[in-house]
This record gives structure tokens, sequence and C-alpha cells, in this order.
């Protein structure tokens, strides 16, 4: 997490940085939605593992303990999973014109709630 | 070399920890809804079954709660990451266990042979779910709880840091010092102008030496006993024969760490509360017992000094080691002695 990704010692553009983060993260998922959502494959596998990196970066993005990882990785997971899921049937329901749209648009929302949930677990007052 | 080895045990044990959280996931969404439908149960149904259990479900949520309490009690946050999770997971699928057995045992069905192994198996999956969700909640909070006792404990310190600094900064512009001294050098200049030259050199040098502490949180006793020497020299030219101090210590204790300017601080306070005369001369011993500094003197309090005070200084000392070392300071004053015994660390 060397270069921009290095926390400055400022709470206020680490936050930004932590956002940043989120943010690429969310572009990934909605990516990954939008390339293998209507495959045979499928996006949820891929998902979880962009869900689990997340959660790690932030993680050590902060400088914080490793130990609260399997539980904000299984939180987010799981979360992602369930609102992402019932979120998209209900918008499919909505909007069916959109299509995949609906899926980008959920994933890219839950990862970031999922984001800025976690960071506010492990940010940390920089000293 | 071992901090990096550590880092890829930890990588390692990250890498495994996803894995994990893989899994369950994939055996949540694909494997699940597949026995489902082989043993016609349904996840929510079978966890509906198990929550209305309220003894079950009460025991489910003492249990869960005890294994995190446990859990900090044993595995500091930030120490042993992986023992940590490891022993969270063992905790959690043995009360996934027992949870499945007990519902097994209270359920109304009498089910034997392969339905029952099924069911068995079923409802420990359910179990294994709510439990690690509980779990993981409950470590989450625990979590929160500790990272602001730790901002709060990081707080206290940089207070008592600025405030010890803030203690250094006003001795080194003592103006009772500066003006005693000054009055010394001007009797020396007129009495012996040699005297005078030396004693300019020593204040100076002492001087140097505070303002070289400023920020810094230990020194080596060697350093610290050479300022003492300097700041002892100096007094001693205003009370002569009156103040007699004795320090006595191993060269193999000169490389211990102690707090910047905690002896002299010790000597002023003696000096400060106690008669210096010729006929009842103080006497403040330096030395070292049993990995202790101590410091001691006779108790003859000066008349205006009242009962013996502890004072700011010796306070804010006592703090520094609390708060560097984690050890505090030893203060005595039975058998008409006062003795400080500041820890020595290597």
């Amino acid at each position: 997490m060397g270069g921009i990704f290095k926390r400055s010692g400022n709470g206020k553009r680490d936050f930004g940085k932590a956002n940043l983060i989120i943010f690429l993260f969310a572009l990934a998922h909605a990516l990954l939605c939008y390339l293998l959502h209507d495959t045979s494959v499928g996006d949820g596998l891929f998902l979880t593992i962009l869900t689990i990196a997340m959660v790690f970066c932030l993680i050590r993005f902060y400088g914080s303990p490793l130990d609260v990882f399997l539980g904000l990785a299984f939180l987010s997971c799981f979360a992602g999973f369930y609102f992402g899921t019932s979120v998209g049937d209900y918008l499919h329901k909505t909007f069916p014109a959109l299509g995949v749209f609906n899926n980008m648009i959920v994933t890219f929302v839950t990862t970031e709630i999922l984001g800025l949930a976690i960071v506010l677990v492990v940010a940390r007052k920089n000293r | 070399m071992k901090r990096k080895g550590n880092r890829y045990v930890n990588l390692l044990a990250v890498g495994i920890l996803a894995l994990i959280v893989l899994a369950a996931r994939m055996i949540f969404e694909y494997l699940l809804p597949v026995f489902s439908q082989g043993s016609g149960q349904s996840f929510f149904f079978t966890l509906k079954g198990m929550l209305r259990n309220y003894p079950l479900t009460l025991l489910m949520l003492i249990g869960d709660f005890m294994l995190v309490r446990s859990l900090v009690q044993y595995f500091s946050y930030g120490r042993s990451f992986l023992a940590r999770t490891l022993w969270e997971l063992g905790g959690v699928l043995f009360i996934a266990f027992v949870a499945a057995i007990l519902m097994q045992l209270t359920s109304s069905e009498y089910l034997v042979g392969d339905t029952l192994n099924q069911q068995l198996f079923f409802s420990f999956f359910v179990a294994l779910f709510f439990n690690i969700l509980v779990t993981v909640v409950i470590d989450l909070f625990s979590y929160l709880r500790w990272k602001r006792r730790r901002e709060l404990a990081t707080e206290v310190r940089l207070r008592s840091q600025a405030n010890y600094q803030y203690q250094l900064l006003k001795a080194q512009l003592n103006p009772h010092f500066l003006f005693n001294s000054l009055n010394v050098l001007g009797y020396l200049i007129h009495e012996d102008q040699d005297r005078a030259s030396d004693y300019v050199k020593k204040l100076s040098d002492l001087y140097r030496y505070q303002l070289s502490m400023e920020s810094r949180q230990t020194v080596i006793l060697e350093d610290e006993l050479d300022f003492v020497m300097l700041y002892v020299g100096l007094i001693k030219e205003r009370f002569g024969e009156a103040l007699d101090v004795r320090i006595d210590v191993e060269s193999r204790w000169l490389r211990s760490r102690i707090v910047p300017c905690s002896i002299q601080i010790l000597i002023e306070n003696a000096v400060k509360h106690n008669i210096v005369k010729i006929s009842e001369p103080l006497v403040i011993e330096v030395k070292v017992e049993q990995e202790y500094l101590v410091v001691s003197n006779r108790i003859n309090l000066k008349i205006e000094s009242g009962e013996h005070s502890v004072g700011v200084g010796l306070e804010n000392i006592d703090k520094q080691y609390r708060i560097l070392f984690n050890s505090p300071i030893i203060v005595d004053d039975s058998d008409g002695f006062f003795t400080v015994k500041i820890p020595l660390f290597i």
C-alpha cells in the first residue's frame, strides 16, 4: 500500500484516500458485474474475492490489527450478498429495461456503503 | 528478518482466512440450496425453528459472548492474530455442534438413520452461520471498545509527556535558580576570577544539556550523572560544605536508561525543602540498589516549608516512568529519611 495509498497522518486527507480506495473497488465491482453477471460463470465468486480484497486493503491502509479481518470479511461478504441480491431483484422488477445496469448500480452502492462501514471500524486517530 | 517472516505468516494466514470466507459464501450460495432440495429442509425455516427454541438461543448467545470474552482476555488485539482467529473458529464450531445436538434432542420429531444424520448436519450448518454472525458482531463491538480505550491511553500519554516537557522548559527558565546563580557569579567575579570563569562554563554546560534533552524521552545514566555533577557543582558554590552529594554508582549501571533531569529534580527538591547549613549539613546519597537508582536524604525540613510536600516534579517523574516503562517510582519517608527509588532499564 505504498505511494498515494500511504497514510499521511492528516485525518481528513487519509479519509479521502480511504474513500478513493473504496471508490476504485466499487468501480471494479460494477465492472466485474457488467462483464460476468449474465455469463455461465456468474459474478458471485469474483465479487466476493474483490470484497475480501477491499477489507484487507482498508485494514492495511489504517494499520489496524488483522484480528478483525475474518469478522469484517465475513460480514461484508454476506451483507453484500443479501443487500445486493434483494435490492437487485427489486430494481429488476421496477426497471426491467435497465437489465444488468440495475445490478451494476446496486453493486456499486453496496460496495461504497460496506467500505464506509469498514472505515468506521478500522479508522484510527493519527499519531 | 523476523518481522519479514511474520509478515509472510500473516499474509498466509490472511489468505487462508479469505479462503474460509470464500468457501462459506460459496457453500451458502450454491451448496446449501442443493442440500436443501435433497433433504427437503430450508435454511430460514431451520433457523426460525432454532431461534424459537428460546433456551437454546440464549445458550448459544451466552456461549458466543463467553467465547469473545475469553479471546479478549487471553489474546489481546494485534498480538497473535492467527492463534486468536483459530481459537475463535474452533469455539464457534464447538458451539454450533453442541447447539445442533441439543436441537435434535429437544426436537419433537423422532428421527433415525440417514434422516437424523442429514437433519443434524443441516442444523449444524445453520447454527454455525448464526453463531459466526453473532460472534463476529460481538467481536467487532469489543474491538471498537478496545480501540477507543487505546486511543484514550495514547491521549493521556501524550498529554503527560507534553506536561513533563513543559515542566522541564520551566525548569530551564527557573528565575530563582538564575537569580541565585547570578548572585554567586557576581560574588565570584570580585573574589576569584578563575572560579567565576569555571562557574560560567558549568552554567552554560548545564543549560546546553537541558536544551538538548527537550525532545528526548530517556537518556543514559552516565550522561545524567554528568549533568547532576554540573548542577551540584553550581549549587555547592552557594552552599559550600553545607551540602554534600555522594554519588556511588558502579560502572555497569552507567548504560541504563533514565528519564532526563529526574535526579536533578530530586536534588533540587531536597535542597528546596530541607535546612542546608554548615551546622546542619544536608547529605544526599545517590546509589544503585537492586536495579533501582536510590536518592535519599535525612529529613530536616525548613520551618517555612511546613509538612513535607511530594511536589509536582516528583509526580511528573512518576508519571513518566509509568508511561515509558510501566513501572512507578518508589517514594518512602519513613525512619527520618526521604528516599526515592527510580527503576533503571537496560
